[in-house]
């Protein structure tokens, strides 16, 4: 190999470096942006939400909501309705959440809102 | 988008009072268009030198550099700023010239079939470079696909190893193999034009 002999590790690596800046980039065609542009103007939208369409404190609130009407209707069982095990606290819970239109309204609105929510995202992050 | 509008943006961007990236990059996050375009003006050449390195061919050249922006403003939302942009930009840009090699030799089943060499690009390409450039480009069509790459990118983007390796993928130590191993082409396949580069150095 032929090569200048002041062309050592760092020697070559200086010079390489020097000739590939003084080149340059390759010039990127004329009208490339107005092209890119007009592609993008024919794509399908497909905007994301930066955020969840309802914050977590959304959820925390609606739980704390159906919290409320449950506690409600495990105070309102009638004591001759009670199992004689009163301290097993799931069974009481069992209990009212199958007793109470309250409890059972209020998963049913939750599942319906979660249902909702998740079809909505699905659909924006589809473009429709 | 029509075309008045496009013209518009591209008219707009040119005057754009953005004087920062990230400014850019969070108004483009919003879908703003003339940001995309300032970016855009920004990256092109660089994106193109880069397509145009692993493609070798200015037609798709072309095209995988539109693709590349298309995926960028599409991908946008996704960039957190782990790294730095052009980073981003690039490993985008590298692995969409990958995709489009792929479809142009169907038969290649693995990248080290992608790394064979492949004619330098068509004399109309270089027409209008200057002799530096011309020289340059044909001694880098003699390497790898693979090689001129990270050549490329290490002496012209002047990228460290390790954004190479987010960039391309390929481990450190394989690409200070490359690295060392294209240096030692290039400097038998690049004698005169070196002879500048040491004369400066020597001056300096």
């Amino acid at each position: 190999m032929d090569v200048d002999p002041r062309l050592n590790e760092e020697g070559a690596d200086r010079a390489l470096r020097g000739l590939f800046q003084k080149a340059g980039h390759l010039s990127a065609p004329e009208g490339m942006e107005a092209r890119v542009l007009n592609r993008l103007a024919v794509l399908p939208k497909a905007v994301r939400p930066a955020s969840a369409l309802l914050p977590k404190w959304a959820w925390y609130a609606l739980l704390f909501a159906l919290f409320i009407p449950l506690c409600v209707s495990m105070g309102t069982i009638s004591d001759a309705t009670e199992p004689q095990l009163s301290s097993i606290l799931l069974d009481r819970m069992s209990a009212s959440t199958l007793h109470s239109k309250w409890v059972f309204m209020g998963t049913l609105c939750l599942t319906a809102l979660v249902t909702l929510h998740a079809a909505m995202l699905r659909g924006i992050r589809s473009g429709r | 988008m029509d075309t008045n509008f496009v013209t518009g943006a591209i008219l707009v961007a040119s005057h754009h009072p953005i004087v920062k990236e990230d400014q850019a990059i969070a108004l483009v996050k919003q879908g703003d268009i003339q940001a995309f375009t300032w970016l855009m003006s920004r990256y092109k050449h660089m994106v193109y030198t880069v397509v145009h390195r692993v493609l070798r061919n200015a037609l798709d050249a072309e095209e995988a550099t539109q693709d590349t922006f298309v995926k960028v403003f599409e991908k946008m939302v996704d960039y957190q700023g782990g790294s730095k942009f052009s980073t981003w930009l690039f490993s985008i840009a590298y692995r969409t010239a990958i995709s489009h090699l792929r479809k142009r030799r169907p038969e290649a089943t693995d990248l080290e079939d992608l790394s064979t060499r492949i004619p330098a690009s068509e004399e109309n390409d270089l027409a209008i470079a200057t002799d530096r450039t011309k020289a340059l480009t044909k001694a880098l069509g003699e390497l790898p696909v693979e090689d001129a790459t990270v050549v490329s990118l290490y002496y012209l983007e002047e990228l460290s190893v390790e954004e190479i390796v987010t960039i391309t993928g390929i481990g450190a130590s394989n690409v200070k193999v490359k690295l060392y191993r294209s240096r030692k082409r290039l400097l038998e396949l690049l004698k005169d034009q070196l002879k500048d580069e040491l004369w400066t150095l020597t001056l300096d």
